[in-house]
């Protein structure tokens, strides 16, 4: 990156030819060292762990019962809101014509290969989860028309996961079609003809470009929403529903809103990583952390917006089946973890990145991320395994708020898998497709320019209609 | 692609003030059909003070009617302004440029007048006094309650309206200070002391600059607190169906920007068909805002559905009543689609194509069909659930507005069109400040054959 002009203000412009980065990126790509094969050891066995846990936990309770699979579904719910979040971080600045995502727009999009896990956890989370019957439900089949519409809840939350799952690849695939053409005739053997086979022809036409940009429109739109409604989907099928009486409107919302937050905070640590680890300190600058911070602080201050409108109505309304609500999601049994949630992603974000010094560094917003991905972490918990202990999940009443259930060794195994598991897809993933948008940075440089204003060099953005 | 036009600053100078310093002849006949409308408002609130709120409509169990629809629907209008202003001066976006101070004035008076809305609605105006401070009879121990959202409301509309005047009349000063230059007598004289010196130096230019900063970032918790509170006026009575959701207060917020935005698109339509400035609000400002109504109106419409849904999942029976009442029941079936149809599902969908974005006729003419769809969103929330308060059924009541209550609706929306005009025969509604730097940052990157406009960035 360029960092200076005569007075020291920032701009930043890779100092590279497009034939410089794509070598530079491509080769990366390719290399697979000693340390990386070290790493996808050890997320492997952390992930085969995770199956242990899961065989414990079956053998343990069996598939009968949802209650037991309560840290299986935070899992879930928190690889949902970081990872398979983290690529509506290219898609939100790529519709708003901004130009500093170009350089993390991929290692955001690559996060999509998490979909994989997420359809192989949602299996036994919907063996598990109990059928709609005689409890209310989103589309109230049972009471309004019996036994319509057919399969619900279980066939819908399936649907939405993997389309999900398959638009998010998709997504990853169209963006990096021009970059596999650009790969196929610098590589060789199987890796080259698999990259011939995914550029589908690609010579760069104008009629391509065309159906590019049209695509890449279409599936980011597609993937917004079902993201949206992922967690929509999950935070009630797998979450309030089985709270008799509990009717949390804005609670999907908020789920949804904190999907928004942690992908932010997912990417900027991705971007940490591999600026530092990955030797891509010119490529990822200080313009990409003082972009997504700010994004973050913002929808840090709209996550405790949310979650106030959601207290204030319960503890306003004081009935007595509101305050079993308060004691059961916020400080009953779980208001330890509550309270640090609250410092994690609210408070502390608040604290630090109001300074914009801090929020104009790398250091600042990643440690920020740190913080709000725990925080993500722990709500889930207090979340999902709070509901799923609710012992009586029918009738229109909370009739007693349960006692908070600490993780067992089951439970810790397959949590510590379901995120090595993340890892490990993600680590693999960067490994063959391209970890830079090589055409979105190439469509920068050409769009942005240094020019004197005056007698000060500034940055020129264009913007084309 | 078709240039920009190469603008001078003694152009915008010229064009920008042409309504302050030469009005047209149609101008006063469209300000005194205006005043006509708000006069015949006033003679209907006389009525209404003179025979008492027997003269609205309102009966229980349906104690809130159509003045209290207007009252929100004219706060939602009021959150253009920051949502324009602040946010966008905020994150640096360039296009923001013209639609800033219509946005903020449509507020301040949008804002006042929702202001004037309780005190039709109850009716007794001098009784307000007791409702403020120095009315409060501490002497008896008689305290208002600060729990109470009707102390929070007023709290919160009179901070927003003392941040948003201040807002506009700070950005206003290096304007003021142009018009001083350039008009005599008396009004030199005002513009003058409202210019407060200003010479356009640099220390001015950098106070006035920080000062805007600081101002939008100070008012955004405001702007989100008054549609919150409004909110909760409905959200947190447990009595009624249909307002216990926790979703009110985001659901109004998004929802008043949709209709604010829109306001704000049609006010600006108007502007440039009036004043025929065609170079300062182009079409790609068109284009841009419609491209934010989009993401704005399909939040919304998600919020719009959440509420729904959790509203009818348990399945209870008043709940259900009331959901029967708005979406099945004549009048509100007929209601509701309209609703739907001209707040989301005509609107957005033309938008989704760049030559309708483009279009200032059709732009006016959907925005304005999103502020009529909005207007009856706050109707099917506040008339039926009222209508089904009770639980038992021989109770429940219905609602038709009276004459009065129309014509102050009616007044209501000329007293809006009245302020702005007559804010823009006085000080130029484009900012003049603003225009001058978007021109003196704007230039051209070539890419290919092709030239890209773009902007300077000081970061």
């Amino acid at each position: 990156m360029h960092n200076g002009g005569p007075h020291g203000h920032h701009v930043d412009l890779l100092e590279r030819s497009s034939e410089e980065a794509a070598g530079e990126v491509l080769g990366w790509t390719e290399r697979t060292g000693p340390a990386y094969l070290l790493v996808v050891l050890v997320l492997a066995a952390v992930a085969a762990l995770g199956v242990v846990g899961f065989a414990m936990k079956a053998a343990d309770g069996g598939l009968d019962s949802h209650h037991p699979w309560g840290y299986l579904a935070a899992a879930l719910a928190f690889i949902m809101t970081t990872s398979l979040s983290a690529p509506l971080v290219a898609i939100a600045p790529r519709f708003g014509k901004a130009h500093w995502n170009r350089y993390v727009s991929r290692i955001a999009e690559t996060w999509s290969v998490v979909g994989l896990l997420s359809i192989l956890i949602m299996v036994p989370l919907l063996l598990t989860l109990p059928s709609a019957e005689h409890r209310q439900t989103l589309l109230m089949y049972n009471k309004v028309a019996e036994g319509w519409p057919v399969g619900a809840p279980h066939l819908y939350v399936a649907l939405v996961l993997v389309f999900t799952a398959i638009n998010g690849f998709g997504l990853l695939w169209a963006s990096a079609i021009p970059d596999f053409a650009l790969a196929k005739s610098r590589v060789g053997g199987l890796r080259g003809a698999l990259y011939s086979k995914l550029a589908l022809g690609w010579v760069g036409t104008k009629r391509q470009w065309r159906a590019l940009r049209a695509g890449l429109g279409v599936l980011g739109a597609l993937y917004f929403i079902f993201i949206v409604w992922s967690h929509t989907t999950i935070s009630f099928d797998f979450g309030q529903s089985l709270v008799p009486g509990l009717r949390d409107s804005v609670f999907p919302a908020w789920q949804a809103l904190g999907g928004i937050q942690a992908a932010l905070a997912t990417v900027i640590v991705t971007s940490f990583v591999v600026r530092m680890f990955g030797g891509f300190k010119e490529y990822i600058g200080v313009n990409q952390f003082w972009s997504m911070a700010k994004l973050m602080l913002a929808s840090s201050l709209l996550w405790m917006y949310f979650w106030w409108s959601g207290f204030i109505i319960y503890w306003y309304a004081k009935t007595p089946q509101a305050q079993d609500f308060l004691q059961l999601m916020w400080f009953g049994p779980y208001r330890t973890i509550f309270i640090i949630t609250i410092i994690c992603n609210f408070a502390l974000v608040l604290g630090i990145l109001m300074w914009n010094p801090v929020r104009k560094s790398i250091l600042g917003p990643t440690i920020v991320s740190c913080l709000i991905i725990f925080g993500a972490f722990l709500d889930k918990i207090r979340i999902y395994v709070g509901f799923y202990s609710v012992e009586e999940y029918t009738g229109h009443i909370l009739q007693e708020v349960p006692e908070a259930v600490p993780p067992g060794l089951g439970d810790g195994l397959m949590v510590a898998g379901v995120i090595g598991g993340a890892l490990l897809l993600y680590t693999l993933a960067i490994k063959f497709v391209p970890i830079f948008n090589l055409w979105e940075i190439r469509e920068g440089s050409m769009l942005q320019v240094i020019r004197p204003f005056k007698r000060l060099p500034l940055k020129i953005l264009a913007k084309p209609e | 692609m078709q240039l920009r036009p190469a603008l001078t600053e003694r152009d915008i100078n010229r064009d920008l003030l042409r309504p302050v310093l030469a009005t047209p002849i149609w101008f006063y006949f469209l300000l005194g059909g205006l005043a006509i409308g708000v006069c015949t408002a006033i003679g209907g609130f006389a009525w209404a003070v003179n025979h008492g709120t027997g003269v609205y409509g309102i009966n229980r169990p349906v104690m809130w009617g159509f003045l209290l629809v207007n009252f929100v629907f004219w706060v939602g209008i009021s959150h253009a302004g920051v949502m324009l202003s602040a946010i966008l001066r905020l994150s640096n976006a360039e296009w923001r440029r013209p639609a800033t101070r219509a946005a903020e004035v449509l507020t301040i008076f949008a804002l006042g007048t929702a202001a004037l809305h309780p005190v039709f609605h109850t009716g007794r105006p001098w009784r307000i006094y007791w409702s403020m401070p120095p009315g409060y009879d501490f002497g008896r121990g008689i305290w208002p309650d600060v729990r109470s959202p009707f102390v929070w409301d007023p709290t919160a509309i009179s901070t927003y309206l003392t941040g948003t005047t201040l807002f506009v009349i700070l950005l206003l000063i290096p304007d003021l200070a142009v018009l001083r230059d350039r008009s005599s007598g008396l009004m030199q004289k005002v513009y003058g002391f409202l210019s407060m010196g200003w010479k356009g130096n640099t220390r001015q230019w950098k106070l006035q600059i920080i000062a805007g900063f600081l101002l939008s970032a100070l008012i955004l918790p405001v702007f989100v607190s008054v549609h919150s509170i409004v909110s909760w006026d409905f959200a947190v009575q447990i009595a009624v169906e249909g307002w216990h959701a926790t979703i009110f207060a985001p659901y109004f917020v998004i929802g008043a920007v949709h209709s604010g935005v829109a306001g704000v698109i049609s006010v600006l339509a108007l502007l440039r068909w009036m004043f025929r400035w065609e170079n300062y609000i182009r079409d790609d400002h068109f284009d841009a805002l419609a491209r934010l109504m989009i993401v704005v109106a399909t939040a919304w419409f998600y919020f719009l559905v959440i509420e729904f849904f959790l509203g009818i999942y348990p399945a209870e029976e008043p709940e259900i009543s009331l959901r029967t009442l708005q979406v099945f029941e004549w009048p509100f079936n007929a209601t509701f689609i309209v609703f739907l149809l001209m707040g989301y599902f005509v609107p957005v969908p033309l938008w989704l194509f760049r030559r309708v974005r483009q279009n200032v006729a059709l732009m006016f003419w959907t925005t304005l069909m999103v502020n009529i769809g909005m207007w009856l969103e706050r109707f099917i929330i506040i008339i039926p659930s009222l209508m089904r308060k009770q639980p038992l059924t021989f109770s429940w009541g219905s609602y038709n507005p009276s004459p009065i209550e129309l014509i102050l609706v009616a007044g209501s929306f000329c007293l809006v069109f009245l302020g702005v005009l007559t804010f823009s025969k006085f000080f130029p509604i484009i900012p003049l400040a603003d225009a001058k730097e978007g021109v003196a940052l704007e230039t051209h990157v070539r890419v290919g054959k092709v030239m890209v406009p773009a902007a300077y960035r000081e970061e």
